[in-house]
């Protein structure tokens, strides 16, 4: 594992380029930043974030649930209060609006968590740190 | 740019070192009366709830007051983190670890006030909707369980904001801060590494996040509102409640806000990342929604005159002229008189007189509350029903101690936990230099 | 030269709304002033909070500013039941004289920050400021007196708050026709797009919150407003019709990314949105006023053309630069 550290951005990004350009896969690159760099995203092909899924299916079930929780149960005990209908919705629609927020946050969380691969034993347990520079980890080929 | 990045670091986790004695003592202070307000707890679980000075008519007086108070105070946390970042204003960046540690907090404290109304704490379970061998559910056409549910979103849903947002801060953390402590960064920050990968990742989940938040804060204090507003009481029931609770509610924590950072900046030397600049921002808002607040303040009067309904008419006419008149007008002068000297941009910029406009709006908000829910109560349909509250040591004192709580918890944060989003300051630097 | 016939189109228009007894004429000039006053308020608010993606619009946006001068010719009484009846706020020539004085107040301190925008003069932001102000009241004032006095007593306190936010998404439709003009899908259009997303929610916020209050409550004194309403052939339809096309549209397809950088799905956005203040004005108006379509739909082209008019003259004005 070859291991570049650079204090300077665009010394970094050039060194990208470069190795890059002379045939090393991206798939062999990993980059440790300490901010975000989008140049270095778009050269080694980050693919665009998956997260979203797991955020609309987390608020979509949350939107069933709340829906589903608070009908059913009117259903199952009926209740008749404040002359209300037994399916009233304008109340129903508050449930399930802080359901489907709560649901799609968690499960965003969740989701990064997963796509990011964190938490990363490893790395707590010994932690390799690049500080302030911008680090380039190249696998070696056999 | 190293240079830079190395010593933002460097100073906002000089804050996390060693404390000084004045902030020993003011922990010392915090902690006494987070104890006092234990102590009239207790009390009032031993004796009764007679000890809280609400009766009948007024059965709602000093713990749903901070309750919705809290509660405000937190939605500024999330409007300066969440709406802010959505809006793309840079001045957010010098408020946003502090007022989203301020939301957590405050969301805590605001939820400690319905388990201590309740009187019989034990039974708090009996709120949520699980499955029991009486077939019983909770009734989901009420306000207050509409609360259950937007107050525990709320409380959830700001502090994975809050821990999202720190995690590469956890990370600077660990590396820098030796001893045993450092193993809880270790375990927070997760292993972040900071590779492309997972900072891809982590932007959209922050803007996921933000904009999550941003129809939660106003669904929260909207859902708190109905708490008045769906009931059919004079100076409760009125449409414009929403959106007024909400304008409030991020008045007073701008003003709480403005009251953490102006002393914690000076006690931590942060001068040069939190600028005059800055606070003049912060300022704008805090005049802004108290315009707003104003606003409905006297549409709120105009309408009950215009329509001539008789109660309406005098359910206000209690309110300024009644037994809670002198609340009513130093509420007035907090809310409505004083931040419009805030239209002065020498005054803006005056860190003092901010802190001293802060102090009174965060008075007037408590007694904003204060007044609609007591008056309200006190004076509506029928004069046989009328009737004043006690007042109660025992709920002072809880008051007391939901305030010690608050600003106990949030000396710890400043101790165990970067106060700065310096990930954030680091990239708005890269951005700057780079531009140049 | 190029002005005459604009002047002339707003002469008739002033002349059809002062002969027109049935009240036909608030649809039309309501929708008109949400565009006008709402054009000028998007700018307002971005001068306060420094957006520069403003900049290359605010020209066409401020174009309606002058448009503001004909409102106040543009008061007369619609067919109120509290003329039978009239008290000490609600009589006819009170009405007519606060009404013809706010106008009148909103288009010049509009105009003068209009002024005050182009030149990016140093005093833009307190004129912004005076222009908000200004408009809160002017509009508060419009509702209270032009629309919600028909139910009187009935009040609802959210009731002018519908009114200024319906406003600010009219300001923000326009500003999405403008982008259409110009064919350019960059930062404007995102942002316009994006502004139009959050005051849709916000707006249907707000929008629920009445309906909510007044459904809890269940008083005769306030429920009444809505079930009048509903009585009526198609009350129902026009108050989903009205959801829909303020917030179900707008919010839905601007949760998809791309749709808030594609100019024809804005432009579409932006003419329901305009059609949305039209469906809500006449379910407002419509157990008190008989509408006569002709009327409606002349009134409606010349005012709409009108707006349309003066931005299409500022936008060749600024070609010529």
């Amino acid at each position: 594992m070859k291991q570049l550290m650079f204090d300077d951005k665009d010394a970094f990004l050039a060194k990208l380029r470069e190795l890059l350009a002379a045939g090393t896969k991206p798939e062999q690159i990993a980059v440790c930043t300490p901010v975000p760099v989008h140049e270095a995203m778009v050269l080694l092909q980050v693919p665009e974030s998956k997260l979203r899924w797991f955020t609309f299916v987390g608020a979509f079930t949350g939107l069933l649930s709340g829906f589903g929780l608070t009908i059913y149960t009117v259903w199952s005990w009926p209740l008749i209060t404040g002359g209300k209908p037994l399916v009233s919705l304008p109340p129903f629609t508050i449930i399930a609006f802080e359901l489907t927020i709560l649901f799609g946050a968690v499960l965003s969380l969740l989701g990064f968590m997963f796509l990011s691969r964190l938490p990363a034993v490893k790395q707590i347990v010994t932690p390799v740190e690049t500080g302030n520079q911008y680090a380039i980890f190249v696998e070696e080929d056999r | 740019m190293k240079a830079f990045f190395d010593k933002v670091e460097r100073e906002v986790l000089a804050g996390m070192q060693k404390p000084r004695v004045t902030y020993w003592l003011a922990l010392l202070v915090a902690a006494g009366c987070f104890g006092i307000g234990m102590a009239c707890w207790g009390w009032q679980i031993y004796s009764g709830m007679h000890v809280s000075g609400k009766n009948n008519p007024v059965g709602w007086y000093m713990y749903i007051t901070p309750f919705v108070f809290w509660v405000g105070i937190a939605h500024s946390g999330t409007l300066i983190s969440a709406i802010l970042y959505l809006f793309r204003a840079k001045f957010r960046k010098a408020f946003n670890r502090s007022a989203e540690a301020m939301t957590v907090i405050a969301v805590l404290t605001a939820g400690l006030f319905p388990l201590i109304h309740l009187g019989r704490v034990w039974y708090f379970y009996w709120l949520t909707p699980y499955p029991n061998q009486r077939h019983l559910w909770i009734n989901f056409r009420s306000p207050l369980v509409w609360d259950v549910f937007a107050v525990s979103t709320y409380l959830t849903v700001s502090a994975l904001f809050f821990y999202v947002g720190m995690i590469p801060d956890l990370a600077i953390a660990r590396r820098l801060i030796s001893g045993p402590r450092q193993w809880l960064y270790r375990i927070l920050s997760l292993g972040w590494g900071g590779t492309a990968r997972q900072w891809n990742h982590y932007e959209r989940l922050y803007m996921f996040l933000a904009a999550f938040a941003t129809p939660l804060v106003i669904s929260v204090h909207s859902v708190v509102s109905w708490d008045f507003a769906m009931s059919i009481i004079p100076g409760w029931h009125t449409t414009i409640f929403a959106p007024y609770f909400v304008a409030g509610a991020i008045f007073s924590g701008c003003a709480m806000v403005m009251t953490l950072v102006i002393p914690m900046r000076k006690f931590l030397r942060l001068e040069e990342y939190i600028t005059l600049d800055h606070f003049e921002a912060l300022a704008k808002v805090l005049l802004f929604t108290s315009l707003i607040v104003s606003y409905a303040y006297v549409v709120e009067f105009a309408m009950a005159m215009y329509s001539g309904n008789v109660f309406e008419v005098a359910h206000f006419k209690f309110r300024m002229f009644g037994s809670f008149r002198e609340a009513y007008w130093l509420m007035v002068f907090c809310n409505v008189l004083l931040p419009l000297t805030l239209f002065v941009r020498k005054l803006r910029r005056n860190l003092v007189y901010l802190f001293i406009v802060a102090f009174f709006v965060n008075v007037g908000m408590y007694l904003e509350r204060f007044i609609i829910i007591v008056t309200g109560l006190a004076h509506d349909f029928d004069p046989y029903a009328w009737g004043n509250p006690n007042l109660s040591w025992i709920a002072i004192g809880i008051n007391v101690g939901a305030f010690g709580m608050f600003f106990m918890f949030f000396l710890i944060f400043v101790k165990v936990l970067p106060v700065l989003a310096i990930a954030e300051l680091k990239e708005e630097h890269a951005h700057e230099t780079a531009h140049v | 030269m190029k002005r005459f016939p604009l002047i002339a189109a707003c002469a008739l228009l002033v002349a059809l709304v002062q002969l027109d007894k049935s009240g036909t004429h608030l649809l039309p000039v309501l929708v008109g002033m949400a565009l006008a006053m709402g054009g000028v308020l998007v700018v307002a608010a971005a001068e306060l909070s420094n957006a520069k993606w403003i900049v290359p619009v605010k020209r066409p946006l401020l174009a309606v500013a002058p448009v503001l001068f004909v409102f106040p010719l543009l008061v007369k009484i619609a067919p109120y039941p509290w003329l039978a009846h009239e008290n000490a706020w609600l009589r006819r020539d009170f009405f007519v004289a606060r009404d013809v004085v706010a106008l009148l107040v909103v288009a010049i301190v509009g105009n003068l920050f209009r002024r005050a925008s182009l030149a990016e003069s140093a005093a833009k932001g307190k004129w912004a400021v005076a222009y908000i102000l200004t408009f809160a009241v002017v509009k508060t004032l419009i509702a209270m007196d032009w629309v919600m006095s028909f139910d009187y007593p009935w009040v609802s306190t959210m009731f002018p708050v519908l009114y200024m936010v319906e406003c600010f998404c009219a300001g923000l439709a326009l500003l999405g026709l403008i982008c259409f003009a110009r064919r350019k899908s960059d930062g404007v259009l995102y942002d316009t797009a994006t502004l139009l997303f959050g005051f849709a929610l916000f707006w249907g916020g707000l929008f629920f919150a009445q309906y909510l209050t007044i459904w809890y409550g269940n008083i005769p004194e306030e429920v009444g407003f809505y079930t009048r309403r509903f009585a009526i052939r198609g009350g129902k339809c026009l108050f989903a019709t009205n959801a829909i096309l303020l917030f179900g549209i707008p919010f839905t397809l601007f949760l998809i990314h791309r749709a808030r950088q594609n100019v024809r799905v804005v432009t579409v956005v932006s003419l329901m949105i305009l059609a949305g203040l039209l469906v809500s004005q006449l379910f407002h108006i419509r157990p008190y006023v008989h509408i006569h379509l002709g009327l409606l739909v002349i009134q409606l082209v010349i005012m709409l053309g009108v707006i349309a008019a003066t931005i299409s003259i500022a936008k060749d004005g600024s070609k010529c630069k």
